[in-house]
């Protein structure tokens, strides 16, 4: 009945690590979508839509990401509509990354000096435009290095999906320690795989912003 | 004042929020012509518990729980569509109408009766003490101000707290294998563990010269019934039938050997 | 039948679920207490310490941060016994998410400290102040201003990390939770109830960050909080 650690637990820690990413993925899509919709409407909407969203954002960043999967997970079931599973889950996570991402997104919206869009104005472009060809490209560029850095964070937190029935690479940890009971080396190997997905998006993160700082220096 | 304004948003969402939660309704009671017509029936199972529960490389689930949801399945010739759910997710999943029953180790206690509807007992496992060798548990009267760990949510747990030992303090892990790892790492005095898991787990792992089970202490065996939404009369009568028909012909025993190597443990199942 | 939401039965534990939400009040306290601490130590090793410090500062902090917190209390949980190192469950939690405080708030202080040109400390000097005024006025209130926003949001996401404690039995408000869960059976009311507490917790929390702010930098304008200059770890995963 009890196993032990060995390569066949590596291949299956590495086939859930791969959950893991696609999660992250459909996640960051999802809750993109989401989160720039609402970063928009935060800077440029009517006050009412701007109080809901800033009320949404509070919310959310104040509670924690398991309770936050858990209602929204079930409350779509309550509420008659169904997903398949990897979209269900990944719609629960992008609740979390859309309040960050329209947070984060926000903020370097406004870091685009307000010259720029009066000079956009005084060119006669629409509003769709000035978005279009002035203040969005500069924003990207701003919001480069902390969207990627936020990457990380959305990949250890598809670990919240195990609740809903997720087997991705912390269920898949808790999975394998249940048959090995070795949970030292378990979760070193789970510890190892996060650290390999996550370090090159921390490190392309650093270069982006460091990048940045260096162009604004200028 | 930025603050101020921040709280009176935050104020208005969740009322907001309150307000949708409170007006949720759910699936209405499944009934056994229903399933058959639907031609599936979603069972949570609750995932992790090896042997009760395994999972394959490729995240499938499958063990004693599954094949018993197997039969469900097969007894109304429906297709089986398996949720794993965990202890913190089951009863969510059953009363969002995520799954339409949960075969999921749910002990029937009154307290929760009063929340969900439960069937007879489909099986039973016996809850060992286990501790390390040079310590003194010979009656549960030894655990008084001693440290146990238990898995979050589970019978060992509400067993412990049923004996009411003065002082015994009950230290609730995630799962079966944390709460074990607390007493080979000498976080806890004492696990309440599955007793044919523990003396197989001591020994593959080399430890039993310094951790053994308890043998004096009474061995408790507890019951895991079948659960299902409040208003599921239909379908509870059926399952009733259908424990009590698979365990006279043998089936659950059969099931329960496949995966543990022993019957079910206790003799006859109880009902009620 | 409709699902009626039934909070009675959730609310006759509120003795339990009160003593989980001062539980995580003082583990929330205490980490943050450390956890800065650990950050502030570390990230002056790494400006201004040697080499290897500061190499092992950063091995310390991209360690920390490129794994999940559940991950790491395991470790420090059921690893460090392995040499001799072993803690009750609230120690480990809270040396835990310390150490995972003290990681992103390394990297938080040391933006700060590199904020401040070194001319200005040698202007400070120049004008007579004693090295005591510099140290307060000219680099620690300034930096402190710089990276306020990000440091209080930091720490908002430890109260949250909090809540990971649960799994290897430290009691904190989401045991509580689980407790009155694995009782009553009535899932969505305990955990909208505990969601309400932490959410009432958090803005506690943001509005004596905002009392301190206000004392702090009570000559210049507070600072506006925003998510932009470091990377935010929301913790608070865990099953």
């Amino acid at each position: 009945m009890i196993q032990d650690f060995g390569w066949s637990s590596v291949e299956f820690l590495a086939r859930a690590s791969l959950w893991t990413i696609g999660l992250s993925i459909i996640a960051f899509l999802i809750g993109g979508a989401i989160g720039l919709t609402l970063a928009l409407l935060r800077v440029l909407g009517p006050r009412p839509v701007k109080l809901a969203i800033a009320g949404y954002i509070q919310i959310v960043q104040a509670t924690p990401l398991l309770i936050v999967v858990f209602i929204v997970f079930f409350g779509l079931s309550f509420a008659g509509l169904y997903f398949p599973p990897l979209l269900a889950a990944g719609i629960s996570v992008s609740v979390y990354a859309s309040a960050y991402l329209a947070d984060i997104w926000r903020g370097c919206i406004e870091a685009v000096p307000r010259p720029q869009w009066e000079a956009a104005d005084a060119l006669a472009f629409s509003l769709p435009q000035q978005l279009r060809y002035v203040v969005l490209p500069q924003a990207f560029r701003i919001a480069l290095g902390p969207t990627v850095g936020f990457m990380v964070q959305i990949v250890k937190n598809t670990s919240v999906t195990a609740l809903i029935g997720f087997v991705e690479l912390t269920r898949a940890g808790q999975l394998l320690n249940n048959m090995t009971f070795q949970p030292f080396i378990v979760f070193i190997t789970v510890a190892a795989f996060y650290f390999a997905i996550c370090y090159p998006l921390s490190y392309l993160s650093e270069k982006l912003k460091g990048k940045r700082r260096v162009q604004r220096a200028h | 004042m930025n603050w101020f304004r921040k709280l009176r948003y935050a104020a208005a969402a969740a009322t907001l929020v309150g307000a949708a939660a409170a007006s949720t309704t759910t699936a209405s009671a499944v009934t056994i012509p229903e399933i058959m017509e639907k031609g599936t029936i979603s069972i949570g199972v609750l995932t992790g518990l090896p042997p009760y529960d395994t999972t394959d490389s490729s995240g499938n689930t499958d063990g004693f729980l599954v094949d018993l949801a197997r039969e469900v399945a097969k007894s109304l010739d429906v297709e089986l569509d398996v949720v794993p759910v965990t202890n913190a997710s089951r009863v969510a999943a059953l009363e969002s109408g995520r799954v339409d029953m949960l075969i999921a180790m749910t002990t029937a206690t009154p307290q929760r009766a009063r929340s969900l509807l439960f069937t007879n007992p489909y099986g039973s496992y016996q809850m060992t003490i286990v501790g390390p060798k040079d310590a003194e548990i010979r009656t549960l009267a030894d655990l008084e101000g001693k440290k146990i760990s238990v898995p979050k949510g589970s019978t060992q747990e509400a067993t412990l707290i049923s004996y009411n030992i003065p002082g015994l303090q009950i230290e609730r892990f995630d799962d079966d294998a944390l709460a074990m790892q607390a007493l080979l790492s000498g976080q806890v005095d004492a696990t309440a563990a599955v007793a044919v898991l523990a003396n197989d787990l001591l020994k593959k792992r080399g430890v039993d010269d310094q951790f053994e089970v308890k043998e004096d202490l009474p061995l408790y065996t507890l019951y895991w019934s079948m659960a299902l939404r409040a208003d599921e009369w239909n379908l509870h009568q059926y399952l009733n039938n259908l424990i009590y028909y698979l365990e006279v012909t043998g089936v659950l025993d059969d099931l329960h050997k496949k995966w543990t190597g022993v019957p079910i443990p206790g003799g006859k199942l109880p009902t009620f | 039948m409709a699902y009626e939401l039934q909070f009675g039965p959730v609310l006759k534990f509120w003795p339990d679920i009160a003593q989980g939400a001062v539980n995580t009040l003082v583990l929330s306290a205490e980490t943050i207490a450390l956890g800065v601490t650990i950050g502030l130590a570390a990230a002056i090793a790494r400006t201004d310490g040697p080499r290897w410090l500061g190499a092992l500062v950063t091995v310390y902090v991209e360690a920390f941060r490129n794994t999940p917190l559940l991950v790491q209390l395991f470790l420090v949980f059921f690893g460090l016994p392995l040499i001799g190192l072993s803690f009750s469950a609230d120690m480990a939690a809270l040396l835990a998410i310390a150490l995972n405080l003290g990681a992103y708030s390394t990297e938080i202080f040391r933006a700060g400290l590199l904020a401040i040109p070194k001319t200005q400390i040698e202007a400070g000097l120049a004008l007579g102040m004693s090295r005591l005024q510099v140290i307060r006025y000219i680099v620690v209130v300034p930096a402190l201003r710089i990276i306020y926003p990000a440091l209080t949001g930091q720490l908002t996401l430890t109260l949250l990390g909090t809540s990971i404690a649960s799994a290897i039995s430290a009691k904190e408000l989401t045991s509580a939770a689980s407790i009155v869960e694995s009782f009553t059976f009535r899932s969505f009311e305990t955990y909208l109830v505990v969601a309400v507490i932490y959410i009432g917790l958090t803005f506690t929390f943001r509005f004596l960050y905002y009392l301190v702010g206000l004392w702090l930098f009570r000559r210049r304008k507070p600072p506006k909080p925003d998510l932009l200059q470091e990377d935010l770890d929301p913790v608070g995963s865990g099953a």
